[in-house]
């Protein structure tokens, strides 16, 4: 709707250096301040005839759109963040060292989701600082199609990376047992010989007095989750029957624990199968990185939601709608012109605008009072 | 450090600003808010050294980084963008009531900061920090936080002016502007807490999406400042849509603000992603 022009409200009780006499006929003052209005950006209206002429500048009205602008961006992040849940997922991953991943768990039920490519982990590492806080986990990931490299990427905290579509964000990490397995077998009698092994979990090997041959089958980083780590041996010797059982990294803190089982069951004795007793050393440790995975198409959508929000609360809050009101009045010497200002907001503002398009007029016909 | 040095006796500052502030309001003398002003400049001044020096002293350290980056810094950061907007405010509009609700706010935050259970130690940014959104996002939000207490000290203001009247011959009622002029600032203070908070979200969330892969994890801090956000929105709009002012509008912001306490300090004894603004 144009605003009407010839509105009288806007000069009630208007200031008197706003008002002022030109020498000059109203056609050629009206026709100058127009101008010189349009040069200033305002948009102007007019109505009047030959002795009182009414002229209307306005600038900023977009400033009362910003208020639906600020609106329809809650709108659009909304939209975005449905366009996220319906064709977007949030999964998890956790893969060791040098394995591949193919699938994920979803965040909601842990229901299996096949990526439709793989991922492996080639290495994890921590960094620490020098009092023991952490400073950098990285993981160095591998994508593949069918098995066929395509590219390799490392993720860092705050340094997801992209494939085909699906975010990987760094997010957790852990160690698991690895193949190697590191052994000290005694063997007893007259003087006791000790053997290092280096054992790989599924591969045989001799006892060190060739009664037979003896294989780690499992490893365990925290076996039944308090007694720390643990292998177990299987032993075939030449002949009878096999001897199995679990043997401990902290050998005393399981025997305080259990103390009677450990005297009863042979599966505990480490000593089960004589003349050797079998110490566990160490488990080899691989890292694993918890990796989660999601893939957003709305994303983008709410970015530019945030981003049509901040312009409109802008908008809204700092720009205002500004109307200057001229009116001229044919006097006996002259033509009297009266300016007067409404804005929708900051008033100081204004006041300093309708002063100086006053003494812009001022100038642009020489004042006579 | 030398940092910790300056930031306790700024608390020390604050306090004697307050106390003078406090003092031109009971005994109406002009000369005592003048030397409040001159007292809260020379601690702003001693602030700002402080945290910059505390900046250099991190690179020195090897581990270089804003100073924005626990809880004890964050208490710092608050104290200063309250002193800083404050004397903004002050300079603007010529009046210094506000200045005993102001500089009493930056104390109470500081005084906080030197309790023993605030770790107040230069620490290595763990990796989840190590962003640029860290700067952006602690800045827009304590800059919303610092014009939300400021527009709580002018709700209190509000109240206190009600209780004066023409017969009453109170120096301290009498000295705080009208209730128009108080709302009108209040509103200003909203509008811009209201702006710096939204910013502090968005570059939150944006932050978050890279870090933890997901821009809204419905954190107990994010959902706390979400509603922090539509209390202030609400106080917004009853003024914009119904024409709300005055006893109504002052009793949202404090409710408002009791929010912004909650987000920032309640929020640490329930277990979420931002763990490391506990200590």
């Amino acid at each position: 709707m144009l605003p009407r022009p010839d509105r009288s409200k806007p000069f009630e009780g208007l200031p008197a250096e706003r008002s002022f006499l030109a020498q000059a006929d109203l056609k050629d003052v009206s026709g100058k301040l127009a101008r010189s209005l349009m040069g200033r950006h305002y948009k102007t209206y007019d109505k009047g005839d030959a002795s009182r002429y009414y002229l209307c500048g306005e600038k900023g009205k977009y400033s009362l759109f910003g208020v639906y602008l600020v609106h329809f961006s809650v709108l659009i992040i909304l939209v975005g963040a449905m366009v996220g849940s319906f064709f977007g997922f949030e999964a998890y991953v956790n893969i060791a060292e040098g394995e591949v991943a193919d699938h994920v768990s979803l965040r909601k039920g842990g229901t299996p989701l096949r990526l439709g490519f793989e991922v492996s982990c080639e290495k994890f590492s921590v960094d620490f600082y020098e009092n023991g806080s952490p400073k950098e986990y990285r993981a160095d990931l591998r994508f593949l199609m069918n098995g066929k490299e395509m590219e390799t990427k490392s993720v860092r905290v705050n340094h997801p990376a992209q494939f085909m579509g699906v975010s990987f964000y760094q997010s957790s990490y852990g160690t698991i047992p690895g193949n190697k397995v590191y052994l000290k077998i005694v063997r007893h009698g007259g003087e006791d010989k000790a053997t290092t092994v280096e054992a790989e979990t599924g591969k045989e090997l001799q006892l060190p007095g060739n009664e037979g041959i003896f294989e780690v089958t499992r490893v365990d980083g925290n076996l039944m989750g308090v007694l720390g780590p643990a292998a177990y041996i299987s032993i075939a010797p030449v002949k009878g029957k096999k001897v199995q059982f679990w043997i401990f990294q902290d050998q005393d803190m399981v025997q305080k624990r259990l103390p009677e089982q450990m005297k009863r069951l042979p599966k505990l004795n480490a000593s089960a199968f004589a003349p050797y007793t079998f110490f566990l050393h160490k488990l080899e440790s691989r890292y694993y990185t918890g990796l989660q995975v999601s893939k957003d198409p709305g994303v983008p959508i709410v970015w530019t939601g945030c981003f049509l929000m901040v312009l409109g609360f802008f908008v809204t809050f700092f720009a205002s709608h500004k109307r200057i009101w001229v009116r001229l009045s044919v006097e006996d010497t002259g033509t009297r012109i009266e300016i007067a200002g409404t804005a929708t907001k900051n008033p100081v503002g204004l006041q300093r605008e309708t002063e100086k398009l006053t003494n812009d007029f001022k100038k642009l016909f020489k004042e006579k009072r | 450090m030398l940092n910790s040095l300056i930031l306790s006796y700024t608390t020390f500052i604050y306090f004697a600003a307050a106390m003078l502030y406090l003092l031109m309001m009971v005994m109406g003398r002009e000369f005592f808010g003048r030397l409040a002003t001159v007292v809260s400049v020379c601690g702003l001044a001693a602030h700002t050294t402080a945290i910059v020096l505390r900046w250099l002293e991190t690179y020195k350290l090897g581990v270089g980084h804003a100073p924005l980056s626990n809880f004890y810094e964050s208490l710092v950061f608050f104290s200063w963008a309250i002193v800083l907007l404050y004397l903004t405010v002050q300079w603007r509009t010529k009046n210094r009531t506000l200045g005993v609700f102001a500089t009493t706010l930056a104390f109470l935050a500081m005084a906080y900061a030197s309790l023993p259970k605030v770790n107040s130690n230069i620490q290595p940014l763990v990796p989840a920090l190590k962003s640029n959104w860290l700067i952006a996002h602690v800045i827009t939000c304590f800059f919303g936080y610092a014009a939300f207490g400021l527009s709580f000290g002018l709700s209190i203001m509000y109240f206190l002016k009600r209780l004066d009247s023409e017969d009453k011959n109170n120096i301290f009622l009498k000295l705080i502007p009208g209730t128009g002029v108080l709302d009108i600032l209040n509103y200003q203070m909203v509008v811009m807490g209201f702006l710096m908070l939204t910013l502090g979200i968005i570059t939150g969330s944006v932050w978050a999406h890279s870090a933890w892969g997901s821009y809204w994890s419905w954190d107990p801090k994010e959902t706390w400042s979400l509603i922090t956000w539509l209390v202030y929105a609400s106080v917004l709009h009853s003024r914009m849509v119904r024409g709300w002012k005055g006893k109504r509008i002052a009793t949202l912001c404090l409710i408002g603000f009791l929010c912004v306490l909650f987000t920032y300090f309640g929020v640490n004894y329930l277990a979420g992603l931002h763990s490391y603004t506990k200590s």
